[in-house]
């Protein structure tokens, strides 16, 4: 479960140039929810989800991860607890380039207990389930953008995370690859992943079980 | 094992560009290892005079045309009656001979009885198998004394067990230690016989080192007074040995005496000023002191590293921004990597130990690089240049150093660059 608690984040505090980006935010995610977070550019969506995939602490207020008050975590922590329990999917799709689409699924296995031996079968039950099995030995840079996407996909949910993290996932594809990545955004959360997804894209938000907005830094449901 | 698997991802991700970097350090380093080697090579003739008695190196006039030592000395003796610090006088080496060993005897025996000499016996007859030896008077040997890195001149003065006591110098001295035997063989003076001479090892000398030569100083031509031109360099020799002439005359070795240009020996105290005055008081076609030798020779290196100064700093230049822009890029390409695994959930302290043996490697690699180049460029040039391209243990040292040091500023750069800040700054763009 996800608890957020009277955050604010404001950056250059102090300044002349402070930008207050969330006031005061409460928000509880409940596991196996689709989450859709909507507002317009700037308004601070983007924030909200690197508070809650741990990349970013709060100026004030509480993040609670499974029971876990995340405000005490060091950066340590905090890295191991996105590994283990956070995929993460941006809309640049952060592929490494050079490497090939079974290396760069098996990456955040790297850095978690999974033994060596295992990293390939799990990378592998993730490409299976993105449908993308037979790009396995292809480069990232041969790609194309509805591909890198779903190797984007299995690389968040190769270390079976509880809860995915997207931001504007379709935001780079055409209609129909954005429909196809919803769609397997409805499977997993059928599996029982709590996702959430930043979008501004009506039709994206129309597709999730629950919708909040933000404006003026504020929360809406 | 997975954190090692991540470096050695690094390592191939663009290899190009690995094997760029190496080469690249390596090349600044064989061409700092070269310079360094040229610059203690030209000082090493100072350096060899250093330490010992003053000396005024003394040219007669063309016109003399006696080569008898004892008209020599006595007419030094005249000139030296006002010079309280007055030691003695030498001749620019007293003997010189070249001795061999093993097939090189043979050879000589068949060449003596008047048989032919078989081509397998020359191919046989390796340079190596030669020994250069200079023999000194004992007032030289007392006044010279060449730097060692092991043994004592002190014991070059008698012979014990019938072996000629000697120093060894060369880039085949360091193979031998103090208490070795040497077993040589040389024709006799009338060319009709063999002797066979022993020697036992008293001292070893450092290389580079220069070494007062036969066949210098001979003339009065020399008169730019540079301490090279009266000093042989021993850099190219397999073994150079010095040995006390007044001992080897014994063996009726073949030496070749007398030179018409000689030193004059002075008390290791004896002050600059009166060196001077002693040396107007000498004069004869012209004699200047050790200190001006010394001076005209730094002179002159001075010199010839004004030419070559503005060079070796475009070089040095052009070589270092390529190493740093080529570091800089292939810095920027992890940072984009770095980025991702914290994005994955890597700690931060993983990322900083791939990282930094990612530099350990490559630092590591252009040093292994740079040994093997030297040894090629050492293997394919000639004569005295193949020198500048050697890794001492003095130039070890500091190139040891250097690494170490290029190493310790990436690491930090590397640090500084993924401090928490940097790296979620990356992950994070720009804030909303």
């Amino acid at each position: 479960m996800i608890k957020l608690r009277n955050i604010s984040k404001i950056y250059n505090e102090g300044k002349s140039n402070e930008n207050r980006v969330l006031n005061d935010i409460s928000l509880t995610v409940e596991e196996g929810e689709f989450v859709a977070v909507m507002g317009r550019s700037g308004v601070g969506k983007s924030t909200l989800l690197h508070i809650i995939s741990l990349l970013d602490k709060p100026t004030s207020g509480d993040f609670i991860l499974d029971e876990k008050n995340t405000a005490s975590m060091n950066d340590t922590q905090c890295s191991k607890c996105r590994n283990e329990n956070i995929g993460i999917l941006l809309q640049d799709f952060r592929l490494i380039e050079n490497e090939t689409v079974m290396e760069n699924v098996m990456a955040p296995l790297y850095f978690s207990k999974t033994p060596f031996r295992k990293m390939k079968n799990k990378a592998k039950e993730a490409l299976f389930k993105v449908g993308i099995s037979h790009l396995s030995k292809q480069a990232a840079y041969t790609l194309s953008g509805g591909e890198k996407q779903r190797v984007g996909l299995a690389r968040a949910i190769v270390n079976s995370p509880n809860c995915l993290l997207a931001d504007e996932p379709t935001g780079s594809l055409d209609a129909k690859t954005a429909g196809e990545i919803m769609q397997l955004f409805h499977d997993l959360n059928g599996d029982g992943m709590t996702i959430i997804v930043v979008t501004h894209d009506m039709d994206v938000a129309n597709k999730c079980s629950r919708i909040v907005k933000i404006e003026n830094g504020m929360l809406i449901e | 094992m997975k954190t090692l698997i991540l470096l050695l991802k690094r390592i191939f991700e663009n290899p190009f560009m690995f094997v760029m970097i190496i080469f690249q350090i390596a090349v600044v380093t064989v061409a700092l290892v070269g310079v360094y080697n040229a610059y203690t090579l030209s000082h090493a003739c100072i350096d060899s005079v250093s330490g010992g008695n003053r000396m005024i190196y003394r040219s007669r006039s063309s016109d003399f045309d006696s080569e008898d030592p004892v008209e020599y000395r006595k007419e030094t003796d005249e000139l030296m009656s006002d010079c309280k610090d007055y030691l003695g006088t030498s001749f620019i080496a007293n003997g010189y001979t070249f001795l061999g060993e093993n097939a090189t005897l043979e050879m000589q025996r068949l060449y003596l009885l008047g048989e032919d000499i078989p081509e397998e016996l020359i191919a046989k007859t390796k340079y190596e198998d030669y020994a250069t030896t200079y023999y000194y008077d004992p007032l030289t040997l007392n006044s010279v004394q060449y730097p060692l890195i092991s043994g004592s001149w002190e014991n070059m003065l008698q012979k014990t067990d019938e072996m000629l006591p000697c120093v060894l110098g060369g880039w085949n001295a360091k193979n031998y230690k103090v208490g070795d035997k040497l077993n040589y063989y040389v024709f006799s003076q009338d060319g009709n016989s063999i002797h066979e001479l022993n020697y036992t090892v008293v001292g070893i000398m450092p290389e580079p080192l220069f070494l007062l030569g036969a066949s210098k100083g001979q003339t009065d031509k020399y008169k730019s007074m540079l301490l090279s031109e009266i000093y042989d360099t021993g850099i190219n020799e397999p073994l150079v040995i010095v040995s006390n002439s007044d001992l080897a005359s014994e063996y009726d070795v073949e030496m070749f005496f007398i030179r018409p240009n000689y030193l004059v020996y002075f008390n290791e105290n004896t002050e600059d000023r009166l060196m001077e005055d002693y040396a107007v008081m000498l004069g004869d076609a012209y004699a200047c002191t050790d200190k001006q030798m010394i001076a005209s020779e730094e002179r002159e290196i001075t010199r010839n590293i004004d030419v070559i100064y503005p060079f070796v700093i475009i070089f040095f230049v052009i070589s270092l921004s390529t190493v740093v822009s080529i570091s800089v890029i292939t810095l920027l390409d992890s940072m984009k990597v770095y980025t991702i695994y914290f994005l994955l959930g890597c700690t931060r302290r993983k990322i900083l130990v791939i990282s930094i043996f990612y530099s350990i490697v490559y630092i590591a690699m252009s040093g292994i690089m740079s040994i093997v180049i030297i040894k090629i460029v050492y293997q394919l040039l000639h004569g005295n240049f193949k020198h500048y391209f050697t890794f001492s243990p003095k130039i070890a040292l500091p190139v040891l150093a250097a690494f170490m040091v290029t190493a310790i500023i990436s690491i930090i750069l590397q640090y500084v660059l993924q401090k928490k800040k940097t790296i979620k700054e990356l992950v994070l763009k720009t804030p909303n």
